[in-house]
């Protein structure tokens, strides 16, 4: 039974494209048995038709827990404290629960981190791949040709249907779990680390596909990652996290090129690049800060090595530098001076 | 399961119980106490003792007893009751449905039950139901048996008048065959009481299990990815965890088959029901250890081949291990 | 499963309800078996009489009897409070040389591993694979009708279910880095097993053996129900045959039957609201021999 409850927009092509997701001001908590921690505290980015977005931040920054929320279904002990997802300009926060049921994966699907705890062990690919096309009211003949339209479309062969999950190696298995993502025409993909359990190799070729489809079927997909390397290979646009906000975001040509948060400035030295051997690789020493405290100022000053008094005083808003290029730091300004001593490991000793 | 995997469980099972059989033997033998002395009338002269006893075999030395013995099992023999001066398969056989049916029965009951109300339970996670009731099954498990029974007995039999007080079928009934027998609303009356029973002390482990897998199971991605999936909670809770959660509960059954064939000796008793664990029991205070040892040997391998197919059956059902 | 979490987690129980309920239950009946000779008016075989010389048989609860009498003219509350002790003394003692046994075994065959370990498996498969009371029945009458009789038959039967799992634990920690470096400093394998390995899984045994005691109680008053134990001794086991036989059904004579069977299903209860937190660890899936 086919239940349309949103009408899609027409896609516009152009510059001016239209925001598909818009998330402001969000604020999500946690219930531990030391207290509450706020996991997001006041994240906002946007995110438009058929644009790939990179989510980058270390384990614990808040990106996950931003990822489920938009899919609407979250951890038991989390609760969402204030803020907006707007989805086709509807704030869906708003919605009931059978709302929100119709809205997952007909218009936002997700293709989880390791897909092998994520697919049932005792069905077939095929039985999973149908019970998720009946939601869309496809039944039979065509749920059948639309399934191998699925495989072929992330490189997979037919006779995958017939296997178990436990039959199939990591690369094929992430493979499916887009195939099943992309079954009912989402607008919207979340991928959560789709290639970090992946070998180096295996992750470029599905890195690839994703690009591809994304490019093809003019998807919004949203990747969350922590590693910066996929995001500069495949995103358009980069959101930065750190301890539950966002610290820079933008288009990644800018962020990527021009880094003006020290936060990015750091964790573009970390990583190796997919497509350029590393210069050095400089870690970013110190770890993130404790998110069941109220925190006063920057969160990141304490490993910052551009810190001034300031910092520690009162938390920089995110401001709009350029068109689209956003920034929370005091000193970003100054960026074009700090870059070239954030790429030498001795600004990071401490 | 592959073939070669088949073959050396089988192997395993033939083993063992070979050495049942042979500590059987030995057992027997080893008491104390002439083997005859259910059999032999004291008014018989010592002559006609002797005859006896090498028709028995018993004058042959122990460990050609022994291989005589192999040789008849292997033929499907099980030698002569003392008791009852029939043959001991015989005697068997005709013991066996009966507790078939009564185990059948009663778990089938008890798991039904268990498994429905061990999903409901983990369903009411926290809740006050839980807490009351859990403590119950708990102690379900803690029952004798024949306890139970004997309270059952004295309420709906004796008290209430509702149902016969032992047997399998009604004395001077007649039927004209085995089926006719099994399908008699005289037989069914019977068998009320002796399965309710057993299946109120059997409930107790398929729901526990079923219980916690569910609790375990929902926990696990691929139900709370079933849930960004947008699946429906009924899908959720039937297609995806419940049958992950029957997986060691089919297997629970399977062996639960093999030890209550055992196990049902006490309510066997109570009830006075002709199966085989009450054959064991007088066949053993009588000293007729052909019957005892034949009781036994059928109660073990009945065991035993319900632990070899409880391997199968989980095997089949989880797609991950049938595949080796 | 670290060593440190399991003691840890042992004082985390005390604080349990379950916990806390199986402890006082047990209690209470270690205080009534110790005292029993005080609690009970009569000794539990002596056949009493009325002071009008008549027998005191088949006789209501009352002042005088406080669960009436059998149809022997026996006191039924005197019988309870004695099967108290024999039920603790055999489940003690059972649990006692299962978990020993078993632990052992254990200890052993973890530890050492190879064809001392694939000979006690072995011999652990073959004994799993007999059927329980049966067996006990057959041990029960070849050995002659003997508390001890009983309380070895069950022993014999029940010493795998521990020894696999003690076998299991053992095999994690010999891996462990500390027991690497007691090697290394020169320590014998039996200091090695006994000073660093044992403690460690000294708390799963003995919750093993709060469940082993259930068992062997209700083993052996299946045992002593059909007629195989020592006469001569007051089992709650006995109290039920003796009721059964006596056709205390039939007459409807609950205060006679009902009692040992509460008695107990509250005592098997307890060591079972001890270990439920552990009830997944020692209850393998695939291998639960249920008391079937």
């Amino acid at each position: 039974m086919a239940e349309t409850l949103v009408s899609r927009p027409a896609a516009v092509l152009g510059y001016d494209v239209p925001m598909l997701l818009s998330v402001r001001d969000l604020r999500i908590a946690f219930h531990t048995p030391t207290g509450e921690a706020r996991a997001v505290d006041g994240v906002s980015f946007d995110v438009r038709q058929a644009e790939m977005v990179g989510l980058v931040g270390e384990s614990g920054c808040g990106k996950t827990t931003v990822a489920r929320a938009l899919t609407g279904v979250m951890a038991g002990n989390s609760y969402i404290l204030s803020g907006n997802i707007v989805f086709t300009g509807h704030d869906i926060l708003n919605y009931s629960p059978e709302e929100q049921r119709a809205l997952r994966w007909r218009e936002i699907a997700f293709v989880p981190q390791s897909a092998m705890n994520s697919l049932d062990p005792v069905y077939r690919v095929e039985q999973q791949m149908r019970e998720v096309l009946r939601r869309g009211g496809i039944r039979g003949r065509p749920a059948g040709d639309r399934m191998i339209a699925l495989l072929d479309m992330v490189g997979l062969r037919p006779e995958v249907l017939r296997l178990f999950p436990h039959q199939l190696s990591g690369g094929m298995r992430q493979r499916v779990a887009i195939a099943m993502a992309l079954a009912l025409d989402p607008l919207l993909v979340v991928a959560d680390e789709p290639v970090t359990a992946l070998d180096v190799i295996v992750q470029r070729e599905v890195l690839d596909t994703l690009r591809d489809l994304q490019r093809r079927l003019r998807l919004a997909v949203i990747m969350i990652t922590h590693d910066i390397s996929v995001v500069a290979y495949c995103c358009d646009s980069i959101v930065v996290m750190y301890a539950g906000q966002v610290v820079e975001s933008g288009p990644s040509t800018t962020v990527l090129g021009e880094p003006t948060h020290p936060y990015t400035m750091g964790l573009c030295n970390a990583f190796p690049d997919l497509e350029r051997a590393a210069d050095m690789l400089v870690p970013i020493q110190g770890s993130p800060p404790d998110l069941h405290e109220t925190l006063k100022g920057c969160r990141f000053a304490p490993r910052c090595p551009f810190a001034i008094d300031h910092c520690a005083q009162e938390a920089p808003p995110l401001t709009e530098l350029a068109s689209g290029h956003h920034v929370a730091c005091w000193r970003d300004t100054e960026a074009s001076v700090l870059r070239p001593l954030a790429t030498k490991a001795a600004t990071w000793m401490r | 399961m592959t073939g070669r995997a088949l073959l050396h469980r089988l192997g395993q099972m033939l083993f063992v119980l070979w050495v049942v059989t042979t500590l059987l033997f030995f057992l027997f033998r080893l008491m104390p106490g002439s083997p005859l002395a259910a059999y032999i009338d004291t008014s018989m002269t010592p002559e006609q003792q002797a005859i006896l006893m090498h028709q028995f075999g018993l004058d042959r030395p122990l460990h050609e007893q022994y291989v005589l013995y192999l040789v008849n099992l292997l033929h499907g023999s099980l030698g002569y009751s003392f008791i009852y001066k029939e043959p001991v398969g015989s005697l068997l056989l005709a013991a066996l449905p009966n507790t078939l049916l009564l185990t059948l029965s009663s778990l089938l009951i008890a798991y039904a039950f268990g498994i429905l109300a061990g999903a409901f339970l983990a369903a009411r996670r926290g809740t006050w139901i839980e807490a009351v009731s859990l403590p119950f099954v708990l102690a379900s498990r803690a029952l004798p048996e024949f306890w139970l029974g004997m309270v059952l007995l004295a309420i709906f039999s004796f008290a209430f008048g509702w149902f016969p007080a032992g047997g399998a079928t009604s004395p001077g009934a007649s039927f004209p065959n085995a089926w006719a027998r099994f399908t008699s609303v005289d037989f069914l009356h019977h068998l009320v009481l002796p399965a309710l029973t057993l299946a109120i002390f059997l409930q107790g482990l398929p729901l526990l299990l079923m219980r916690s897998n569910m609790l375990e199971v929902m926990q696990e991605e691929f139900v709370v990815m079933s849930r960004i999936k947008g699946l429906s909670e009924w899908t959720i809770i039937i297609r995806h965890a419940a049958r992950n959660a029957l997986l060691p509960v089919a297997t629970a059954l399977a062996l639960g088959i093999g030890s209550s064939i055992g196990g049902n000796v006490v309510v066997e008793s109570v009830f006075s029901w002709p199966g085989l664990g009450r054959r064991l029991v007088e066949a053993v205070s009588a000293s007729d250890y052909p019957l005892a040892q034949g009781a036994f040997l059928m109660i073990a391998t009945a065991q035993v081949v319900m632990n070899c197919v409880a391997d199968l059956v989980y095997a089949t059902l989880d797609p991950r291990v049938g595949q080796r | 499963m670290s060593d440190v979490v399991v003691i840890g987690s042992l004082g985390r129980q005390a604080r349990d309800p379950w916990f806390m309920t199986g402890v006082s239950i047990y209690l209470a009946f270690l205080a009534v078996a110790l005292f029993a000779d005080v609690i009970a008016p009569n000794q539990p075989k002596d056949i009493l009489f009325l002071a009008d010389g008549r027998l005191a048989n088949a006789l209501k609860p009352s002042l005088a009897f406080p669960l009436g009498t059998t149809t022997s003219g026996c006191d039924i509350f005197s019988q309870l409070v004695h099967g108290a002790r024999s039920a603790l003394m055999v489940g003690t003692s059972a649990a006692v040389v299962v978990v020993s046994v078993g632990t052992l075994i254990g200890l052993f065959a973890g530890y050492f591993g190879g064809w001392l370990d694939a000979v006690l498996m072995r011999l652990a498969d073959i004994v799993l694979g007999l059927p329980l009371l049966p067996s006990v029945i057959v041990l029960a009458a070849f050995l002659g009708p003997n508390t001890w009789n009983v309380v070895l038959a069950i022993s014999v039967l029940l010493w795998p279910n521990s020894a696999r799992i003690i076998r299991a634990q053992v095999m994690s920690l010999r891996e462990r880095a500390y027991i690497e470096a007691a090697r290394a400093a020169g320590s014998s394998h039996l200091s090695i097993l006994f000073r660093h390995i044992a403690p460690s899984i000294l708390p799963l045994a003995l919750l093993f053996g709060s469940i082993a005691v259930g068992w062997a109680i209700l083993t052996e008053a299946s045992v002593s129900f059909l007629g195989f134990a020592d006469p001569d001794t007051t089992t709650w086991g006995f109290m039920l045959q003796d009721a059964y036989v006596s056709q205390a059904l039939s007459r409807g004579l609950f205060n006679w039957f009902v009692p040992p069977g509460i008695c107990i299903v509250l005592l098997v209860s307890a060591g079972f609201f001890i270990s439920r937190g552990y009830e997944q660890l020692l209850f393998p899936r695939l291998r639960d021999q249920g008391r079937g």
